[in-house]
C-alpha cells in the first residue's frame, strides 16, 4: 500500500493546542513497567536487608534499624527519581556543563580534609545525625549527562554525530578527570564503574570501529599498569586477584569468597527460607548487609529466588534498552545507554563477585545493597532514563 | 556537522552484551545452587570453619579513689606447634635446656603438649613468663626451634600484694558445676550454633573468679572473647580465616575500699593479734591467748559502703595466678586457722555485751527500763526470782560487783546483772511484750541475717529465740536436745549468748545503724563499675546505697545508750578506756564484748565502735579469736583505725587490762 489513510497515521508530533489532550504530552508515556519492577528490586533489597541485619544485636533479636534506614532511603529516591524525571532532558542538558563542574568539586573537596575515610578510602562527606554521603556515588548521573551531552546531537533525527579524534580526545577527558579524582581516595570498583560507563556512551555514539579497537588495547595496558603501579594496597590487590585462585591471595579474602560461595550454593533451589540463613546469620559472610547482599538472596530464596531478582535486573535492562532504542535524539539515547552500563556492570561486577567469577572489589548492588548514597544514585539514574522515554515524542 | 548514521545497530550490540552477562550470571548460579548445590550444603553443614575464642583480659580491682589493686600483666609466653614437634622431636629437649632443664623437664613440656585444653590448631604455650633474651636468642636462632613462637599473655597481677586478698578474691579454671550453672547455651541458628555468642559464653577451660569481688562481681570483670573463624581442609591445614569479633577488655570494678586504710586495718589486726599472744588468758587459766585469727570491718553509716575488710590469717592471691599447684592449695586449705576464710562476713561469734545495743533499745521502747536514769544495784550476781529450779544464778564476768547503776553507767562498765534482769522481765511479761522482742529489735538492726553484700559466701548468723531454738531441735535434735526456751535462755540471750552467732561485718552494720539514726542499708563492697579505658571513672555505673529498711530511734531511746557507749570509750570506768588513753582522734563510742566460747576455746574478743560521736561518719567493728576480753585486745586494733581515720598516724599497739 503506498499511502495510508489519514486516520491510520500516528503523527509524530499532533498540532493538537489542548495540552489535556496532547496524546503526546509528557506524563502520558510515563514507563510504568520499569517504575514497578525497580520498586520490586528495592522491596526484595530491603527485605534482605532486614534479614542480615535484623539479628546482630543477638540471637533472636529483631532490630530494625537498618531496615528503617533503607526504607527511608527508598522512599527518598523515589523523590529524586520523580524529580529528575521531571526536568526535560535537554533542558539538562544545557545545565550538563555546571552540573559536571560540581560533579568535580565534589570530587575534589572529599579528598580534603571535609571529606572523612573509612577502611582506607577517603569517600564520605559526614552528615549531621549520623549519616554518610559518598559523592563518588552521586556524581556517576553527572558524568554520564556530561558524556551523553558531548557525544550525542540534540536533533530529532536521532542521528549520531560523527566522532573524530579530537572529539574522543575531549570526552576522554571528559571521563578522565572524576576517574582519576576517585582513583585517588582510593575507590577502585566505583572508579571501574565510571570506565564502563565512558566505554560503553563511546561504543554506542559514532565513533569508527578502528579508533574503538585502539581505546580497548590502551584500557589493558592501563589496567595492568595500575595493577603493578604500587598505588593499590596489598588487600586490594588480593581481592581483585583472589577470584582466579581462592587457595592464594591472603586468608581473609579468600575466606570471603568461599564463605559466600558456600552460603549461594548451600541455598540450593528454594533456599533455606528468608531469615533462615545459616552462613549469612553466623556473620561468616562478610558485608552481608552491603556488598555481599546477593550471597543472603541466595542462601535463603535458593535459584528461584535469585533468578527472580536477576529477571527483575533483566526488565530494567530492557526497559532501559529500549529507551535507548526510542529515544528522541541520541543525547537521550546515550544518557540511557550510560545508566545502563552503569548499572549492568554494577549488578554483574556485584552478584560475580559473590560466586566468584569476578574480582572482590566494593561496588554495590543497585537497590539492593544497604546504602543512602548509592540508592539516591540509582533511583536518579532511572529517573533519566523516565526522562528520556516520556519525551520520545515531543 | 557530520552525522554517523543512527544507533541501531551498536545498540542491538549492545543489548547481545547485556543478555549474554545475564546468562554467564545465570549459569554461575545454576552450577553453584543446583549442580554442586548438595556438596554446598554440606559445607555449611559441616561447617569446615573452626572457630577460635581469643581469652579476653579481665577488668582491674580499683580502691575507692581508682588505685589499682588487682591488675592485668602481660607476660611472654612460648609456644610450640603441636605438628612441628610431631616432625621434629628434637625441638622440646633444646627448649628445655634453654629455658632451664630444671623448671622445664622435657616431661613436663611433653605433657604441656599433649594437654586436650589445647587446640591442635593453635600454638601450645608451655612456658609462661619467658625472660626477653631467651626469646631474642630463640628468635635469632629460628631454625633450631622450629615451630617456637612467643605470644603476649594476660594473667593477673596484684601491686598491693596480699592487700584485701579476701574481699578481692581469686581466679581460676572454671569446674563443671561452674559451667553447669552460668552456660547460658545460646539457642542455635537453624541446627547451628553463632560463633560469636559461642565464644562470649562461659566454656570449657575459661578461668572465672572463684572468691570474692572475682566471683561475685565475674560477669563485669570478665572480658569478651576475642573470635577467629579458621577454613581449615581435611588435615586441618589453615586455609583461611577471618576475624569475627575483637577481644574487649573486661569492665573495672571499683571497690568502697579505701586502700590505705584497708592496709591500717589490716596491719593493726596483726598487731592486735601478736600483742595478745603475750598475754595470758586469766590468773586462773595460766595458757597464753592463742589468738589465731581476726577481723575488722570499717563501714560508712551513712550508705553501707564497707571502706574497710580485713581477715587474718590471710593469704596470697598471686599463688591462685594460673591455677594453684595442689600442694600450694593443701597448705591453705590445710591450714587450722583457715586464712582462705574471709572472717568478716563468714566467720560466726557470739556477739556477746555489743548484743546489749538491742536489749537497751527493746527495753528503753517497751518500758521494760522505765526509764533510763533508774537505778538497779549490781551485786555481781543476779538470781532469778523464785520458783526458779536449775540454774539460777548468773553472774557478771569476772564477778565483779558494779554496784547502783542507771542504763548509761551499766553500758559504760558493762554490768551484766542489769541486762540479765531485764532480759529476765522481758521473758516474765512475755504475754504483754512478746516473746521475742530482744531478738526482733537485733534483726531489725541487722543481725543474724546476710548484709546483701556482694560477696560470695557471706553466711547468715542466727539470733536465738524461742521458735528458733524449736526448728534447730527439730532439724538437729543432737546438737539442740532441748526444744524449749527457759528464762535462763533469755536472761543469757539478753548479754549476747547463747545459740546467737553474728558476723563482723553484720556487727559494723548493726552499730552503722544505731548511729545513723535507725537506716538499715545494704552493706556495698563496689561503689560503680567503670569501662577500662576510663581512668577517672567519670562515666562510671554508679552502684548507689540500697536502704534495707528502718526503724524508729527517738532521741529517748537513743541518746542514753549512745552516752553509756560513749562514757566506755572516754570514762574512768568505760571498759574501752584503758585501750583510748592518751587518744586524741575523733570522738569514739562504742561497745566492748567477751564472749564465751565451748572449752578449751578462749574468750572471744571484741569490740564495736562508730565515731564521730556526735555526727557518726563511721562504724567499725573488730573481733579477735581466742583473745580475751574485748577491751584488752580488740579495742586497741579499733583505736589503730580510728586513729587513721582521724588522719593521724597510728600510734604503737598497746593491751591495757579491761573486764570485759
Amino acid at each position: 500500500m503506498a499511502t495510508a489513510s489519514p486516520s491510520s497515521v500516528i503523527p509524530r508530533r499532533p498540532a493538537l493546542t489542548n495540552v489535556d489532550q496532547d496524546p503526546g504530552a509528557a506524563w502520558r508515556h510515563v514507563d510504568w513497567v520499569l517504575i514497578v519492577a525497580v520498586a520490586a528490586i528495592a522491596a526484595i533489597g530491603a527485605l534482605m536487608i532486614y534479614s542480615s541485619t535484623r539479628g546482630r544485636r543477638g540471637p533472636g533479636t529483631a532490630d530494625p534499624y537498618f531496615l528503617q534506614r533503607q526504607g527511608l532511603y527508598i522512599v527518598i529516591g523515589l523523590g529524586v527519581m520523580a524529580f529528575v524525571a521531571a526536568i526535560d532532558y535537554r533542558r539538562l542538558r544545557e545545565l550538563a556543563p555546571f552540573i559536571y563542574a560540581t560533579t568535580l568539586f565534589m570530587l575534589f573537596a572529599v579528598l580534603t580534609p571535609l571529606g572523612s575515610s573509612t577502611r582506607g578510602a577517603q569517600a564520605w562527606f559526614t552528615l549531621p545525625s549520623g549519616f554518610q554521603l559518598q559523592p563518588s556515588e552521586l556524581t556517576k548521573l553527572g558524568v554520564i549527562l556530561m558524556l551523553a551531552s558531548s557525544c550525542g546531537l540534540a536533533t530529532s533525527s536521532g542521528q549520531l554525530v560523527q566522532m573524530g579524534p579530537r572529539r574522543i580526545a575531549k570526552a576522554l577527558a571528559l571521563a578522565a578527570a572524576p576517574l582519576l579524582l576517585i582513583m585517588l581516595q582510593p575507590d577502585l570498583g566505583t572508579a571501574l564503574v565510571y570506565g564502563a560507563v565512558t566505554v560503553a556512551i563511546l561504543s554506542v555514539s559514532g565513533t569508527k570501529g578502528r579508533y574503538l579497537l585502539v581505546l580497548a588495547v590502551a584500557v589493558v595496558a592501563v589496567s595492568a599498569g595500575v595493577l603493578n603501579s604500587g598505588r593499590l594496597q596489598q588487600y586490594q590487590k588480593d581481592r581483585l586477584t583472589t577470584f582466579l585462585d581462592p587457595t592464594k591471595g591472603t586468608r581473609d579474602a579468600a575466606f570471603n569468597l568461599n564463605q559466600s560461595k558456600i552460603a549461594i550454593g548451600s541455598g540450593g533451589l528454594v533456599g533455606k527460607g528468608i531469615f533462615e540463613g545459616t552462613q549469612t546469620k553466623l556473620r561468616y559472610v562478610p558485608e552481608q548487609h552491603t556488598d555481599f547482599i546477593f550471597s543472603v538472596v541466595g542462601e535463603e530464596t535458593g535459584l528461584f529466588g535469585s533468578a527472580l531478582l536477576l529477571a527483575l535486573f533483566g526488565i530494567v535492562m530492557w526497559r532501559t534498552w529500549r529507551a535507548a532504542v526510542l529515544a528522541n535524539d541520541s543525547v537521550g539515547s546515550l544518557i540511557c545507554v550510560g545508566v545502563l552500563a552503569m548499572l549492568c556492570f554494577q549488578m554483574f561486577e556485584n552478584v560475580g563477585m559473590t560466586m566468584g567469577i569476578m574480582p572482590i572489589t566494593g561496588i554495590t548492588l543497585p537497590f539492593v545493597s544497604y546504602g543512602g548514597s548509592s540508592t539516591l544514585a540509582c533511583f536518579g539514574a532511572i529517573g533519566l532514563v523516565l526522562n528520556v522515554h516520556m519525551r520520545r515524542y515531543s | 556537522m557530520a552525522t554517523a548514521g543512527t544507533p541501531r545497530l551498536r545498540l542491538t550490540i549492545v543489548g547481545v552484551v547485556v543478555i549474554s552477562l545475564f546468562a554467564a550470571l545465570l549459569t554461575r548460579l545454576w552450577f553453584l545452587q543446583v549442580l554442586d548445590g548438595s556438596s554446598f550444603v554440606q559445607a555449611a553443614k559441616r561447617n569446615e570453619v573452626r572457630i577460635l575464642c581469643e581469652p579476653a583480659p579481665r577488668g582491674r580491682i580499683r580502691d575507692r579513689n581508682g588505685a589499682v589493686i588487682v591488675d592485668n600483666e602481660v607476660t611472654t609466653a612460648v609456644t610450640v606447634s603441636k605438628k612441628t614437634v610431631a616432625d621434629q622431636p628434637d625441638t622440646l629437649p633444646r627448649l628445655s635446656a634453654l629455658l632451664g632443664a630444671r623448671d622445664h623437664p622435657v616431661a613436663d613440656l611433653e605433657k604441656r603438649l599433649s594437654d586436650p585444653r589445647y587446640s591442635n590448631l593453635k600454638p601450645v604455650p608451655i612456658a609462661v613468663g619467658v625472660p626477653p633474651e631467651k626469646v631474642i636468642f630463640m628468635k635469632e636462632n629460628s631454625n633450631t626451634f622450629p615451630g617456637v613462637e612467643a605470644i603476649p599473655l594476660a594473667s593477673r597481677r596484684y601491686p598491693l600484694g596480699r592487700l584485701a586478698s579476701h574481699v578481692v578474691g581469686t581466679v581460676g579454671p572454671i569446674t563443671q558445676r561452674e559451667l553447669d550453672l552460668r552456660r547460658s547455651a545460646p539457642p542455635p541458628v537453624n541446627g547451628q550454633v553463632d560463633p560469636v555468642a559461642e565464644c562470649r559464653d562461659y566454656k570449657d577451660n575459661d578461668e572465672i573468679g572463684k572468691t570474692g569481688v572475682e566471683a561475685s562481681f565475674d560477669a563485669e570483670l570478665r572480658g569478651k572473647p576475642g573470635v577467629v573463624a579458621l577454613e581449615v581442609d581435611r588435615s586441618n591445614k589453615v586455609l583461611a580465616e577471618r576475624r569475627l569479633a575483637e577481644p574487649v577488655q573486661g569492665n573495672d570494678v571499683w571497690l568502697t575500699i579505701d586502700a590505705k586504710l584497708q592496709a591500717t586495718a589490716e596491719e593493726s589486726l596483726k598487731l592486735g593479734m601478736t600483742r595478745a599472744r603475750q598475754l595470758k588468758f586469766t590468773n586462773a587459766d595460766p595458757r597464753f591467748l592463742r589468738a589465731p585469727g581476726g577481723a575488722a570491718v570499717v563501714v560508712d553509716v551513712t550508705d553501707g559502703g564497707v571502706l574497710a575488710m580485713a581477715s587474718a590469717p590471710d593469704f596470697q592471691p598471686a599463688d591462685f595466678v594460673g591455677g594453684i599447684s595442689k600442694l600450694a592449695f593443701g597448705a591453705y586449705n590445710d591450714n587450722p586457722d583457715k586464712p582462705l576464710t574471709n572472717r568478716a562476713i563468714q566467720g560466726l561469734y557470739p556477739p556477746a555485751s555489743t548484743f546489749k545495743l538491742p536489749t537497751a533499745v527493746a527495753g528503753l521502747v517497751k518500758g521494760v527500763i522505765p526509764s533510763p536514769d533508774a537505778r538497779y544495784n549490781d551485786t555481781g550476781v543476779y538470781k532469778i526470782p523464785p520458783p526458779c529450779s536449775g540454774k539460777c544464778d548468773f553472774q557478771n564476768a569476772g564477778r565483779i560487783a558494779h554496784g547502783s547503776v542507771n542504763l548509761r553507767e551499766a553500758i559504760t562498765v558493762s554490768s551484766d546483772t542489769y541486762f540479765y534482769d531485764v532480759g529476765a522481765r522481758f521473758w516474765i511479761g512475755r504475754s504483754v511484750y512478746g516473746q521475742s522482742m530482744i531478738q526482733d529489735t537485733a534483726r531489725q538492726l541487722g543481725l543474724g541475717q546476710r548484709t546483701g553484700i556482694r560477696l560470695a559466701g557471706e553466711v547468715d548468723g542466727r539470733v536465738s529465740d524461742p521458735e528458733v531454738r524449736k526448728r534447730l531441735n527439730e532439724k538437729q535434735p543432737k546438737a539442740f536436745p532441748d526444744p524449749k526456751w527457759f528464762i535462763g535462755d533469755n536472761i543469757i540471750t539478753a548479754i549476747g549468748q547463747g545459740e546467737t552467732v553474728v558476723t563482723p561485718l553484720q556487727m559494723a552494720m548493726e552499730y552503722a545503724t544505731f548511729a545513723n539514726g535507725g537506716t538499715l542499708y545494704q552493706a556495698r563492697i563496689a561503689g560503680q563499675v567503670s569501662t577500662p579505658d576510663d581512668p577517672t571513672g567519670a562515666a562510671a555505673v554508679r552502684l548507689g546505697p540500697v536502704t534495707r529498711s528502718t526503724m524508729p530511734l527517738p532521741p529517748e531511746v537513743r541518746d542514753p545508750i549512745a552516752q553509756g557507749f560513749r562514757g566506755a570509750v572516754a570514762s574512768g570506768s568505760g571498759t574501752a578506756s584503758g585501750a583510748f588513753a592518751g587518744y586524741t582522734g575523733m570522738a569514739v563510742a562504742g561497745k566492748t564484748g567477751t564472749a564465751q566460747q565451748p572449752a578449751p576455746q578462749q574468750d572471744t574478743a571484741i569490740f564495736n565502735s562508730y565515731g564521730p560521736a556526735e555526727a557518726p561518719r563511721y562504724a567499725i567493728s573488730v573481733v579477735l579469736e581466742e583473745a580475751g576480753f574485748g577491751g584488752t585486745t580488740a579495742a586497741p586494733v579499733a583505736r589503730r583505725i580510728w586513729e587513721q581515720l582521724s588522719g593521724q598516724p597510728p600510734g604503737d599497739l598497746r593491751a591495757t587490762a579491761s573486764a570485759d
